[in-house]
């Protein structure tokens, strides 16, 4: 019959053996005098680092109480300066759109002039005349 | 909240021992420990479910270790070179954690995790579920490292008798 395996025998020690391979080691340690020493040798060092390891923090520790993080106020801060951000820039639109509708109501002049009527071409263009006249936007003549 | 306090009372101190015997280092210890559950809690207050907590904060610790150790490997080269065993004869209980101390310290970093883990009383499937190994090869691998840790001890031993 074929030996136990270094990790079977690590398994039997821990008692992480399957159904199956719990019967074969069994079996097999009734048998085999050599694999019966591995395993007692393997839980004497198994025990000894255990113990050992085990040893190193026997003293008491003490739970510190835990500090809850900060972040949920700068969370909270961060939330209300994005709020301060979208109320800031509504205000600007709106007062944009009243600034805007405010201008719609002013009266819209309409200058226009007419040079060809009257244009004399033997005087310089500095000594022209020109007729200039205002309407509003119903066409009112103002001046 | 009260489940976060509960779940800090109950892996405090798991996760206190684990982190000092990978790093020897208790105010190092205390911060990383700090760090994990204020992870911990701003993931659990942003609605994520962790399904495994203690596994989650074990293997988080572990990590959070293994970073430390990294960093601090650059300043401490030297005394890596030469690990000198101070003894005293009169402190019996002293010196064998000296020796274990040594001896961990000589491991690779993912051995020296499962003998820790595995020192701790914890299960195979637990060992697999904080360190990442598969469930499959943790027979294995924990042979390996238990076989290279009782050759060191020996080799300690030798030393220290000589």
């Amino acid at each position: 019959m074929k030996c136990m395996s270094d990790e079977l025998i690590q398994k039997f020690v821990d008692k992480e053996t399957s159904a199956k391979e719990s019967s074969f080691v069994n079996s097999h340690l009734a048998t085999c005098g050599k694999c019966l020493k591995k395993v007692e040798e393997r839980r004497n060092s198994v025990n000894r680092i255990k113990q050992l390891i085990g040893s190193l923090n026997k003293d008491e520790i003490e739970i510190p109480l835990f500090q809850k993080p900060e972040n949920q106020r700068k969370a909270f801060y961060i939330r209300l300066k994005k709020v301060g951000y979208v109320a800031s820039a509504a205000c600007l639109m709106v007062l944009f759109f009243i600034l805007h509708q405010n201008s719609k109501d002013k009266v819209e002049f309409v200058y226009s002039f007419d040079v060809e009527s009257e244009y004399n071409a033997n005087l310089p263009l500095s000594e022209q005349e020109m007729v200039i006249e205002i309407f509003d936007s119903n066409g009112k003549l103002i001046n | 909240m009260n489940n976060f306090e509960t779940i800090y009372k109950e892996n405090y101190r798991k996760m206190y021992c684990v982190a000092l015997n990978m790093i020897n280092d208790r105010e190092a210890v205390c911060d990383i420990i700090q760090d994990v559950f204020i992870y911990y809690h701003k993931i659990s207050q942003n609605g994520n479910i962790i399904n495994k907590p203690k596994s989650w904060l074990m293997r988080a610790t572990i990590n959070k270790c293994i970073d430390y150790s990294k960093g601090q490997k650059k300043f401490l080269k030297i005394d890596r070179i030469e690990p000198i065993p101070i003894i005293e004869d009169s402190m019996e209980k002293n010196q064998e954690s000296e020796i274990i101390k040594q001896a961990i310290s000589r491991l690779k970093p993912n051995e020296r995790t499962l003998a820790i883990l595995y020192s701790e009383g914890m299960s195979y499937k637990e060992i697999s579920e904080v360190s990442g190994v598969k469930f499959s090869s943790v027979g294995k691998m924990l042979s390996r490292t238990i076989k290279k840790l009782d050759e060191i001890l020996k080799r300690i031993d030798y030393e220290v008798h000589e």
